[in-house]
């Protein structure tokens, strides 16, 4: 059974269900897909976080990791804003993926960020920073269950479409 | 005595001073002025502005008047042609472009913001002397030979003497009719200042956020060159590293790194320890960013600053720029850290509108 088809299994198991964090964790082929659920129902959920590690690789270059966050920029295009490559850490090993216009209503800024890292490791969250007391956190956000699906392919695709040095 | 023209002038210098005033936080906010910046002044465009113009009395309509026609010819406007021109679809404009010395801006700034005049650190530790040419000796090398007044020594003399021909005009300057420059040597105490500027260039920062920090440096430079003679300026940009840039660069690069802040401060201080005697120098550090630091490098920047930095400085001045995304913790770390600190001057420019006060907070001061 595929990633997908694992994480998509273990949603509809746990659907309804409301305001309560229920990670759900699959794995395959060494790598391993973990989703942060706040909600789920008949027709989506919401999430606080994606997460991605592919542990059968280590040790990206930048020029890989560049690679890597411009394919999931150019394949994640169903989210409520594109995504678009903002800063690359060299020292660090570390890619940050931002929303490409990020949605601004009166004093509330939101927008994905996805960290993307040497350690084939992808993090997906969407933030809220708030202007007034200049706050920025985590907050969920909705995909339906088919989006769900097409997002972890995607993921699953683009950490494969990477090569890295084997561990 | 005053000439009329004069007062006019300086009427007409009010009432542009006033105009400047009036519309401050305009011109701060915006940058094309900056644009039109020259060596020394700087063309402000002024809309509406009244300017002096004669005015004709009711009798100044008739008179005699000279030149080809008859008596009693009509004059008026002649036949309509047939041009096809068209009118134009936008409102006439009526700017007005009026030079103002870079000086007297940083004079109307002062006043407005109400900024306290700097007092430098080490004006009277450092004494220049100058050379200036204020006389004329009847001794010197040739090289300041004055030919004017030496060909009116000589013309005198062969006038007095007699051997001047109006026929003949030959002046033959001797030895006691040389004159030469001479100079004078002053002693005054001096400041040297230096300001460092520092931006983050990193991928978040995006053209309006540079923008702002053009228009905001711009005016900071204003003051500072108006409180120090001959002030040096040195620029830095930084992502993840940091490098020394010419200021075209500094406001146009762009890099696509993440934000490493410490790396311009360690550039910064080993400018400082390189070119800058502190003894000697009253030096200014002033960072813009988006705040939007690497999480473990804030404690590094605070021990640079506190170790490294501050005892140095005038003055250290951080401006947090928000970006798209907002606002960075970086402001929020040196205020919890540094916000009591005598010569540590922070501010927030959510947007261009909050340009004046960051400014006020950055010199107000008076380092």
């Amino acid at each position: 059974m595929s990633l997908t088809e694992t994480v998509h299994r273990l949603v509809v198991e746990r659907t309804p269900f409301h305001d309560q964090l229920q990670p759900i964790v699959a794995r395959d082929e060494g790598i391993t897909l973990r989703c942060d659920l706040n909600s789920a129902e008949s027709v989506g959920c919401t999430l606080s976080q994606i997460d991605l590690v592919d542990a059968s690789k280590s040790s990206l270059s930048m020029d890989e990791l560049v690679h890597w966050a411009e394919f999931i920029c150019g394949r994640v295009t169903y989210l409520l804003e594109p995504l678009q490559l903002i800063e690359l850490d060299g020292r660090h090993g570390i890619a940050l993926v931002r929303s490409r216009r990020p949605q601004r209503k009166k004093d509330q800024i939101a927008y994905y960020e996805l960290i993307a890292d040497k350690n084939h490791h992808a993090s997906l969250r969407r933030y809220r920073y708030d202007m007034t007391n200049r706050d920025r956190g985590s907050v969920p956000f909705p995909l339906t269950h088919e989006q769900l699906e097409v997002l972890v392919d995607d993921l699953v695709e683009s950490a494969k479409s990477i090569h890295g040095s084997h561990a | 005595m005053v000439q009329k023209i004069e007062r006019d002038v300086n009427r007409f210098r009010q009432i542009v001073r006033g105009r400047i005033k009036q519309d401050l936080r305009k011109y701060l906010s915006h940058g094309e002025m900056i644009g039109k910046q020259g060596r020394d002044l700087v063309s402000i465009p002024l809309p509406q502005l009244d300017i002096p113009h004669f005015r004709y009395g009711d009798k100044g309509n008739g008179g005699v008047s000279s030149g080809e026609g008859e008596d009693g010819q009509p004059v008026g406007p002649g036949q309509q042609g047939d041009g096809n021109g068209q009118a134009g679809n936008s409102p006439g404009g009526h700017i007005l472009e009026v030079d103002v010395p870079l000086a007297e801006l940083a004079e109307i700034l002062g006043e407005e913001l109400e900024l306290p005049r700097i007092q430098p650190k080490s004006a009277e530790n450092i004494i220049v002397t100058k050379d200036k040419y204020t006389g004329v000796s009847r001794t010197g090398p040739d090289s300041l030979r004055h030919f004017k007044r030496t060909y009116k020594r000589a013309l005198r003399r062969q006038i007095t003497s007699g051997s001047y021909s109006a026929d003949n005009p030959i002046i033959v300057p001797i030895k006691e009719d040389q004159r030469y420059r001479s100079s004078k040597t002053s002693e005054h105490p001096d400041a040297r200042a230096v300001v460092i500027y520092m931006m983050d260039v990193s991928g978040s920062m995006g053209d309006e956020q540079k923008e702002i920090v053009r228009i905001e440096s711009f005016w900071i430079d204003t003051w500072l060159r108006s409180q120090y003679e001959g002030i040096e300026t040195r620029y830095i940009v930084h992502d993840a590293d940091a490098h020394e840039v010419d200021e075209h660069t500094f406001f146009r690069t762009r890099e696509s790194g993440g934000t490493m802040i410490s790396s311009a401060y360690k550039l910064c201080q080993q400018m400082i320890a390189a070119d800058y005697p502190t003894a000697e120098w009253n030096i200014y550090a002033l960072h813009f960013s988006d705040g939007d630091n690497w999480a473990d490098d804030d404690a590094v920047c605070l021990q640079i600053l506190r170790e490294g930095l501050l005892p140095n400085l005038n003055l250290f001045g951080y401006a947090q720029v928000n970006s798209p995304y907002g606002s960075g913790r970086f402001l929020d770390a040196l205020r919890s850290r540094l916000s009591l600190v005598e010569n540590v001057a922070l501010s927030e420019i959510p947007d261009r509108d909050a340009i004046l006060e960051s400014i006020k907070a950055l010199l107000g001061k008076g380092r």
